[in-house]
């Protein structure tokens, strides 16, 4: 006897949308399995951060949030911000300017963290984004010029250029 | 075989009548960070998972008096950025802000925390030396515990299976602090915490003070014959706080010879911490900060 499968509706990208899920199921699967694929498969346990969704515009680790929980909220993943939102656009930019990406697979994570921080504090202060990025690993660039990226655009931000 | 059911309680009423009807059949998802790896490991199986992520009026941070009210699912983000708590309870605000990571606070909520009763729990001793009081609801009303009593052993608490915590309540002590020792700032379980509420005269002498402990034994824990020792020492002189401490709260913390031990941390070396934290944090309580020891503020 296998499970009962649910429906959960809910917005992804701005779009309405009815997923059809296991109750156990995590955001992070249901997402993927309805090909939103730049939302990537990590740990699963809630360490390393690649899996960050915007989730009623706070950001929370995918893989640890239960899918049916999402009934009526609003998800929004790294594609969608950066074809729907300028702010995210230019963050996407910004990390390919400041050569933040190596092999890329917490960048997607770090973007929605990033637009994260940018629309909820935005203070060009090095100390608060490191904190605030901290739930993201990434191994290959050693932080820095992701931290550089989003400050650029704070910065940015600060003198009203966005 | 993963076989799960699932509600949405939209209201407290809703979810308390599915516990009534379920009990231990049953099992409350508020945040889902510390729910959803128990899915994945298997340990939850069989199961209704009942979200009460969306009750609205078990959130929020409330100030009547000198008496402040937490809602059981107030997110650990919103704990962090309490003007009120940073005033009135900041070693709730202090372990908010050394909880987990800025991303799993947004969902990690402090009834959670509470609820699954992990030793490394990090709100657990702040709440212990706040004296908080535990307000459980079931289908029939609702009971208050007094947080010393609320948590029974690992993963066990005084909240039976029909039941679910709604708020906690406690008293105004702005003269609080939390100290937390683990591996890195952020993501890292703690080695050991201690919480302090102080009061000390304008000499420094302690008045009275609560203890909580944090991963010292099976549970979080007051550190009662250290709390009593307390009193009377004073808070500016190294030697008379360490002997006192080094002394007292070993009989607290691990009153059978051989201290706990874990993956992440030997026995030996957490019985020399708890003592240092703890030191540390009543400073940090009275004083404002601790001078020789200032935990960096990343």
């Amino acid at each position: 006897m296998s499970a009962e499968k649910i429906k959960v509706n809910l917005k992804v990208n701005g779009e309405d949308v009815t997923y059809t899920i296991n109750p156990e199921d995590t955001l992070l699967k249901a997402l993927r399995a309805n090909y939103n694929y730049d939302v990537k498969c990590g740990c699963e346990i809630g360490e390393c951060g690649t899996c960050t969704v915007l989730l009623d515009g706070d950001a929370v680790k995918s893989c640890v949030t239960l899918a049916a929980a999402c009934e009526g909220h609003e998800v929004w993943t790294d594609k969608g911000l950066g074809e729907n939102d300028k702010l995210a656009a230019r963050l996407q930019d910004a990390f390919v300017e400041c050569g933040s990406v190596q092999c890329g697979f917490c960048i997607p994570g770090f973007i929605v963290a990033g637009v994260g921080y940018l629309k909820n504090i935005g203070n060009p202060d090095r100390k608060m984004i490191r904190n605030y990025v901290s739930g993201n690993l990434c191994r290959c660039t050693g932080y820095q010029k992701i931290i550089d990226a989003i400050e650029k655009v704070a910065l940015e931000m600060e003198r009203g250029e966005i | 075989m993963k076989e799960f059911k699932f509600v949405n309680a939209k209201t407290v009423q809703e979810a308390v009548d599915v516990l009534a009807e379920l009990g231990d059949k049953c099992k409350l998802v508020a945040g889902g960070t510390d729910a959803m790896l128990m899915i994945r490991d298997g340990k939850w199986n069989d199961l209704t998972l009942v979200n009460i992520r969306d009750i609205e009026e078990l959130r929020g941070i409330k100030l009547e008096g000198d008496t402040v009210t937490v809602g059981a699912l107030t997110r650990l983000s919103d704990i962090e950025s309490s003007d009120i708590l940073k005033e009135h309870a900041p070693c709730l605000w202090g372990a908010a802000q050394f909880f987990a990571d800025p991303t799993n606070r947004h969902s990690a909520t402090i009834g959670g925390n509470v609820g699954r009763c992990n030793t490394v729990g990090d709100t657990l001793p702040s709440l212990l030396c706040l004296d908080a009081v535990v307000t459980i609801v079931n289908k029939d009303g609702e009971r208050e515990v007094p947080m010393s009593e609320m948590l029974l052993g690992p993963g066990r608490t005084a909240c039976g299976p029909n039941e679910m915590i709604a708020k906690f309540t406690f008293k105004s002590q702005p003269h609080s602090a939390y100290m937390k020792y683990g591996r890195r700032r952020s993501m890292a379980l703690s080695m050991a915490g201690s919480a302090v509420s102080i009061e000390v005269d304008d000499k420094g002498i302690v008045k009275w003070c609560r203890i909580g402990v944090g991963n010292a034994g099976p549970k979080a824990a007051r550190a009662y014959k250290a709390e009593e020792a307390m009193v009377g020492v004073d808070l500016n002189s190294d030697k008379a706080l360490e002997e006192t401490m080094y002394k007292v709260i070993q009989e607290d913390i691990s009153p059978r010879k051989k201290p706990r031990l874990s993956n992440w941390i030997s026995g030996e070396y957490r019985r020399e911490l708890i003592p240092v934290l703890t030191k540390r944090a009543a400073r940090k309580a009275a004083f404002g900060e601790c001078m020789l020891c200032k935990q960096e503020e990343a």
